[in-house]
Order: structure tokens, then C-alpha cells, then sequence
């Protein structure tokens, strides 16, 4: 057994309140956040206008990109991005309706694992992988509590439902 | 099972080059360094200063640093509050000190009496100090035959070079 195994330590959300960069705290473990790549950010920003565009249809949802989301006194995250609806809180502290994640090669494990299931836990009812590399979007909804991919690109949100075809943030990605 | 569990990330020392503020990695997990108190900087001053006068006098070719990190491995780098080094001066301490003092405080004690004692253990730190600022009290180790055994005595040796050193002498400073 590794020394790292043998002595864990467990912070919380207020001892990651003091770190300076950028940080995710799970279940009291830090995840450094990594020095995004151009091509995520031009991408998230495709995405941004994408969903931005087409929530216009539902005024009462919002995008929030780079956002914490503080889910417990142990565990806050910072999606890519997220559709909130509602009223805007001091502080994301309910599962968004959406949360997208622009996966790098350094995150893959992250975003397909741990994210994945964390979403899926929380209740996240749409969960969006975005591939800029492969040029691939995998979108996922919560049916009965467990993620099931949707071929489909319709989403309600509330009461409003919209269709975005989120594959078209690549276009004029070369 | 939890999810950090299920979906540890393992960090190298080039990606911890690359985070701001105070951590350090040991085995690819980062830990944060706690913000220090000022009763245990206070007292590190103190136990640096004694140490380094003794040396000067005693061991001319050791010194005393103070938070400097120390690169083990690939995936290991660790800054002790105070380390002690013979000889030449490298440009970054890749060999293990002969002496590693930790001012213990309540958020840090089970790392410097757990990890950090079996970590300088494994890699060969002849003596590991623990202070106990509160308890104005000192635990001494000294590596026999590979293993940690607490000294009562304060006399060191450094390289070639003999000398006494004590320690709870630091705390006179504190008034």
C-alpha cells in the first residue's frame, strides 16, 4: 500500500475556499483543473453561442459557463458549462439542467468517469460530452435515475423544449 | 465505493510545477500546504537559528533551509519546514537532507507523524524532528538500520562532524 493510500486527506469546500489556481474538490479529493486548449476553447465558445441562441426560445433558462457549483460540503466543480433555469441564485448549489464538458485528452478519464457519474448522481438530467478532436457530441438524459444515451437532440427544459443540434459548434472548425 | 475512489488522478511533479500556491505531491496526490500559524513561524525561526549556530560552529559544511521543496521522485516533491544539507549546495535538492524538522500544528499532525515520517524513513533521512508547539515538546528520531527509533539524547552527527544540539532550547524564545 502507497504512503498516498495509507494517509489521505479529506479537505472541504472551505479549505478549498484558500487555494489559489483553479481546483475541483470530490468527495474531499482536489482534481487540478488543466490549462485548457485552444481548440476546447474555441469549441466551448461555438457551444456557448449555439445554446445561447437557441435558449431564446426558453427565457427562463440560462447558460453559465466556467461556473462552481457547490453540490456538498465536500464536492464543487466547475462544468465547462451548464443551462440553469429559474431564478439565478447567489450560488449554483441545485444541479443544473444541463452540464457539457469539452473533453481533452488529460480529462477523458475525468469527464467520461467521474463527472459522468457524479451528474448522473445529482441528478443532472442532460449530460454532454463534446469531443473537438473527433469532431463528436454524446449526449446523455436521465431516465429513471440512470443516463441513457439520446441520438435525438431535443431537450425540455421545464416546460419548454428546443432542439440543438449541438454538432454544429464545428462547423468552421477546419 | 466512492468517485474519487473509483477515479483517483495521479499527478507528476511537471504538472504540479504548473499550480499556483502551496502543495505538495506525494505519490501523484496533491496535498495543500496549511496556511502556517504565526506561534509555528515563529518558532521555526527560533529552531533554525539555533540549529545554523551550531552548525556554523560545529559543521561548517552544513546548513539549514528552510521550505525548500525537495524533488524525490517523478511524482513525489515535498517541502519540509526545515531541512538540513551537507556539503555542496545543488541546484535543486533531489537527495535526501540529513535532518527534515516539521513544526507540527492540529491540521498538519497526522501527515508529519504518518506520511511524512514514513516518507523520510523510506528515502534515507538520517534524523526526522517533530515540534510540538503547544506541548513545547520534541520528538527526535534517528534512521537505525532503516527504521525510525526515537532518541532521547540531542547529539547529532552530520557527515563526519559531531555535535549537540538542544532542540527545546527554541522554546526559551518563545517567552
Amino acid at each position: 500500500m502507497g504512503l498516498a493510500e495509507k494517509y489521505p486527506v479529506k479537505y472541504t469546500v472551505e479549505d478549498w475556499k484558500n487555494w489559489q489556481g483553479d481546483w475541483e474538490l470530490v468527495e474531499g479529493i482536489p482534481y487540478a483543473m488543466a490549462s485548457p486548449r485552444p481548440i476546447n476553447q474555441i469549441t466551448l465558445g461555438k457551444l456557448s453561442r449555439l445554446i445561447g441562441d437557441a435558449l431564446d426560445k426558453c427565457p427562463d433558462c440560462l447558460i453559465a459557463v466556467e461556473l462552481d457549483w457547490y453540490i456538498s460540503f465536500d464536492t464543487v466543480i466547475r462544468p465547462d458549462l451548464m443551462i440553469l433555469c429559474g431564478e439565478i441564485p447567489e450560488r449554483v448549489e441545485k444541479p443544473p439542467y444541463m452540464v457539457v464538458e469539452v473533453v481533452s485528452p488529460s480529462s477523458r478519464q475525468i469527464d467520461e468517469g467521474l463527472k459522468f457519474e457524479l451528474c448522473e448522481r445529482e441528478g443532472v438530467k442532460y449530460f454532454v460530452l463534446v469531443y473537438p478532436d473527433e469532431k463528436a457530441v454524446r449526449v446523455f438524459e436521465l431516465v429513471g435515475g440512470r443516463y441513457k444515451q439520446k441520438t435525438d437532440r431535443y431537450f425540455s427544459f421545464g416546460d419548454c423544449e428546443v432542439e440543438i443540434n449541438l454538432e454544429e459548434a464545428f462547423h468552421g472548425l477546419g | 465505493m466512492g468517485l474519487a475512489e473509483k477515479y483517483p488522478m495521479k499527478y507528476t511533479v511537471e504538472d504540479w510545477k504548473h499550480w499556483q500556491g502551496d502543495w505538495e505531491l506525494v505519490e501523484g496526490v496533491p496535498y495543500a500546504m496549511a496556511s502556517p500559524r504565526p506561534l509555528n513561524q515563529r518558532l521555526l525561526v527560533l529552531i533554525a537559528l539555533l540549529l545554523e549556530t551550531k552548525l556554523k560552529d560545529n559543521c561548517p559544511s552544513c546548513a539549514v533551509f528552510v521550505e525548500l521543496d525537495w524533488y524525490i521522485s517523478f511524482d513525489t516533491v515535498i517541502r519540509p519546514d526545515l531541512m538540513v544539507f551537507c556539503g555542496e549546495i545543488p541546484e535543486r535538492v533531489e537527495k535526501p537532507p540529513y535532518m527534515v524538522v516539521e513544526i507540527v500544528s492540529p491540521s498538519s499532525k497526522q501527515i508529519d507523524e504518518g506520511l511524512k515520517f514514513e516518507l523520510c524513513e523510506r528515502e534515507g533521512v538520517k534524523y526526522f524532528v517533530l515540534v510540538y508547539t503547544d506541548e513545547k515538546s520534541v520528538r527526535v528520531f534517528e534512521l537505525l538500520m532503516g527504521k525510525y527509533k526515537e532518541k532521547t539524547d540531542r547529539r547529532f552527527i552530520f557527515e563526519d562532524c559531531e555535535v549537540e544540539i538542544n532542540l527545546e532550547e527554541a522554546f526559551h524564545g518563545l517567552g
